[in-house]
């Protein structure tokens, strides 16, 4: 009888199957990735032509080192390298629009480094991008291949789909299209995009050509070989550049105004009196130096004052709200103070994302994702309960699966914010009361700590789940 | 002349070049023939080859602007130097 055999010890990752350049694994909880012999040859130009340390300086690729173990595959094999590994995994249909811009600035950026090194970004997926301390980096060191002159960009296509796309869309209609990438898991699809862009879209050369005539041509060769005329003529390196220079441009001239939506002024509307507000902050402060954790997901972050105060006490910040607008001032926050330890994450607490692609595998529900030591849960519970309908066992049950401490925040019926929402409803709320609460979260959890927040009617508890 | 460019006759001269310009640069580089081997982003090769020849040429013309506004900067300095 032999013993396990590499693969059986390893687990490959549901999301990394579709490049035959290799492919990530897990063992004994350590992430690497196997690199298989098809690509040894561009892997050592990747080293030797200065374009990895060239990328890893500048801090847009991940760092790796090469290991030495039994890799999973050995037959198809070329090596195992250790990749520096990223805090947090996010989707493109969390971040905000100035992230999906930073991300497509980054995987331009990349493409034309690689270009400098006689090299190109043989894929352009935004799920190749990750935030690491707070900016955009590439995660897939094996998306790099020998440019070969003449050839067009084999990666637009999927540019186009995974970054312009859902920018124009956001920028020209909503930014709730930033959500369209979760249904077709592979970018938004440039005919779709096309027919859902106002028609003044066609009178921006930019969008005319990579939005609307991009489909067109799609659709006029679908099934239909390149063209001879096409394979003749190629697409010299100068052009290559000039294109890739021209979408970076494109992409850099577009901001979106973050404003207007229902709590991106909410610094200015949380209903708290200054000295109250101070009371608070200091308040949650403490509790967290008492908990002491290394994660903290915030929850109805806003624009991440609380989120601040949680990275102030050491810990690693997901910072997630519902609101685009706030998500996204948030990140111009963190970016111009150049804050490294938050990452803001536009989530709809009422439908957070969920298990998608292939075999509901490739990419993973929010709660699968759950790594925090500690939930902050501040003027959250009354939105869950009274806009959401959502009954307060279950907020309780659905929190004490995130972390093991939890932070959060009563608001009272008589709350003015509270009173807001039910202006025009009718109260059927009957268990939200302050004893309603207690009720739900200690089936659940144990009180560590109550504490009214200065002259305000509202309540802060310090939670500790329970085994 | 299309039924597409008659319809562009309707639209604010700039607009309408603009259009033109992208719509007939995209015909003339792209022929109608089928060859040997099915390729799914063919479109996307096609427009590509498209798109960079239409990117070098607002490119040329903006350097032009430039060079021309900068001209005019010129002259505006001189009789201060």
């Amino acid at each position: 009888m032999t013993g396990p055999s590499p693969l059986s010890s390893a687990e490959v990752l549901s999301a990394s199957f579709r490049d035959p350049s290799g492919f990530v694994f897990r063992r004994d909880g350590v992430l690497y990735r196997q690199v298989n012999r098809r690509y040894a040859e561009h892997f050592a130009a990747l080293h030797e032509s200065g374009l990895y340390d060239a990328l890893v300086t500048r801090g847009i690729l991940v760092a790796h080192e090469r290991v030495e173990i039994e890799p999973p595959r050995p037959e198809i094999a070329h090596g195992v390298i250790r990749p520096e590994l990223i805090p947090f995994i996010s989707y493109p249909y969390e971040w905000c629009f100035g992230q999906l811009r930073d991300a497509a600035m980054v995987t331009l950026d990349l493409q034309l480094r690689a270009l400098e090194h006689g090299m190109v970004l043989k894929d352009a997926s935004a799920f190749n991008i990750q935030f690491r301390a707070g900016r955009p980096v590439l995660i897939d060191t094996l998306s790099f291949e020998r440019y070969r002159e003449g050839e067009p960009w084999s990666a637009y296509r999927q540019f186009c789909e995974h970054f312009l796309a859902p920018l124009f869309l956001i920028h020209d209609v909503d930014p709730w299209l930033g959500r369209l990438p979760a249904l077709t898991a592979d970018g938004i699809p440039l005919d779709l995009a096309s027919r859902l862009l106002p028609w003044r879209s066609r009178l921006s050369p930019s969008r005319l050509l990579h939005v609307h005539l991009h489909a067109r041509s799609i659709r006029q060769y679908g099934g239909l070989a390149v063209p001879k005329k096409i394979q003749r003529r190629g697409l010299s390196r100068k052009a290559l550049i000039n294109l890739i220079q021209g979408l970076r441009r494109t992409v850099e001239s577009l901001d979106w105004k973050a404003a207007g939506t229902e709590w991106a002024d909410y610094e200015t509307q949380h209903g708290y009196e200054p000295a109250d507000y101070g009371e608070k902050q200091r308040l949650v402060a403490e509790m967290l130096r008492t908990i002491g954790p290394a994660t903290v997901w915030d929850l109805g972050a806003n624009t991440g004052d609380f989120s601040r105060i949680a990275r102030a006490a050491g810990a690693f910040v997901l910072s997630a709200d519902v609101d685009p607008a706030a998500v996204q001032r948030h990140y111009r926050r963190i970016v111009s103070e150049g804050e490294t330890g938050i990452l803001p994450l536009w989530v709809d607490l009422q439908n957070p994302s969920s298990d998608l692609g292939w075999a509901n595998s490739e990419r993973d529900s929010l709660m699968a994702r759950t790594d925090a030591d500690a939930v902050l849960a501040l003027a959250l519970v009354h939105h869950l309960a009274i806009t959401g309908n959502v009954p307060l066992t279950s907020i309780a049950d659905w929190l004490a699966r995130l972390g093991p401490s939890l932070v959060i925040e009563f608001v009272p019926k008589r709350d003015p914010q509270v009173q807001r929402l039910l202006v025009s409803r009718e109260d059927v709320f009957d268990d939200y009361s302050k004893e309603g609460f207690e009720v739900a979260f200690g089936r659940r959890f144990e009180m560590l700590e109550r504490k009214q927040v200065g002259a305000s009617r509202r309540t802060i508890y310090l939670y500790k789940r329970l085994p | 002349m299309t039924r597409f460019m008659r319809q562009m006759a309707h639209y604010p001269a700039p607009a309408a070049g603009t259009l033109l310009v992208a719509f007939a640069i995209f015909h003339v580089a792209a022929p109608t023939r089928a060859w040997a081997y099915l390729d799914p982003i063919t479109g996307s090769i096609v427009l590509q080859v498209v798109a960079a020849g239409f990117v070098a040429t607002m490119a040329t013309f903006h350097r032009t602007r430039v060079w021309i506004a900068g001209l005019f900067r010129k002259r505006t300095a001189d009789p201060e130097s």
